[in-house]
């Protein structure tokens, strides 16, 4: 299940641009390959971040993962939900359980990462 | 009948405080530091006894104990263990516990701290962790056989 209107990481991270702030969660590839998740590691509120930096941790039986920021931009808004239901991102990785919202990105970042199609290919080849 | 891998084997076995070889066990540690002592009959001979009875005589320096997180984040084998900020044992296993909401740890803290109740601080990466030594099995709802 890769959605048509969002944008992807090599990493299994998605992004949704609106305007000039970017909502972000993990890929259905990706929730699945974690297993049960038990813990996410949010940002702080306000902290800057830069393109493929570290951003949070999500914690599953299996392993810990980190999850990199597609954008670089300001964290302006956390899933407060998964704090006590990480599980949500299992159920709903591109809706209920996005993980974070950046604000202030830069358009011309989003040359670097992958459309839906090229997400699939990719997912495909691993 | 559901598919059950490795990962629901090791919460299982970890909620219930069961040591395992690699992790609580291994050629670094005593039976006496890994709560096996019941297991070992030292009227009888065997290899390694001297050493156990050396041990014993000498004192015991860690012990294995169970540790209740605060929260979900777990803290996993080789973390280290603080107590007023200095390092003095170390996780062996770790995961979120599912049948508890928290994460559990076991791991080898000072033998004199063993006391539940005792609390520790787990370093992961930059972040430190706060647990409590808890008596074991973490899961007291017993198993299928007992």
């Amino acid at each position: 299940m890769i959605p048509k209107n969002l944008k992807y990481t090599e990493e299994h991270e998605w992004v949704r641009v609106e305007d000039d702030s970017a909502t972000i969660g993990i890929s259905d590839y990706a929730q699945e390959a974690l297993g049960d998740i038990t813990f996410v590691e949010l940002p702080e509120i306000g902290k800057q971040v830069a393109q493929f930096e570290d951003l949070a941790v999500i914690e599953s039986v299996k392993a810990a993962s980190d999850i990199y920021a597609p954008l670089s931009g300001k964290v302006l808004e956390v899933n407060p939900a998964l704090e006590e239901a990480p599980e949500t991102i299992n159920q709903d990785c591109y809706g209920e359980g996005w993980i974070c919202k950046l604000s202030g990105i830069v358009e011309t970042e989003m040359e670097k990462l992958l459309s839906a199609e090229a997400y699939e290919k990719l997912i495909a080849s691993e | 009948m559901e598919p059950a891998g490795l990962g629901a084997r090791d919460t299982l076995r970890l909620e219930m405080g069961y040591p395992l070889y690699g992790q609580e066990m291994d050629e670094h540690r005593t039976p006496f530091e890994a709560g096996l002592d019941p297991y070992v009959k030292l009227k009888k001979d065997f290899i390694g006894r001297d050493a156990l009875l050396r041990q014993r005589a000498e004192g015991i320096s860690q012990g294995l104990v169970g540790l209740l997180l605060e929260g979900r984040q777990a803290a996993r084998h080789g973390f280290p263990i603080l107590r007023d900020g200095v390092p003095c044992g170390e996780v062996t296993s770790g995961s979120f516990a599912p049948s508890l909401g928290r994460a559990v740890s076991l791991g080898y803290v000072p033998w004199d701290h063993r006391a539940p109740g005792t609390r520790f601080e787990i370093r992961s990466g930059h972040r430190a962790l706060t647990a409590e030594v808890v008596p074991l099995p973490f899961y007291k709802k017993g198993t299928v056989r007992a």
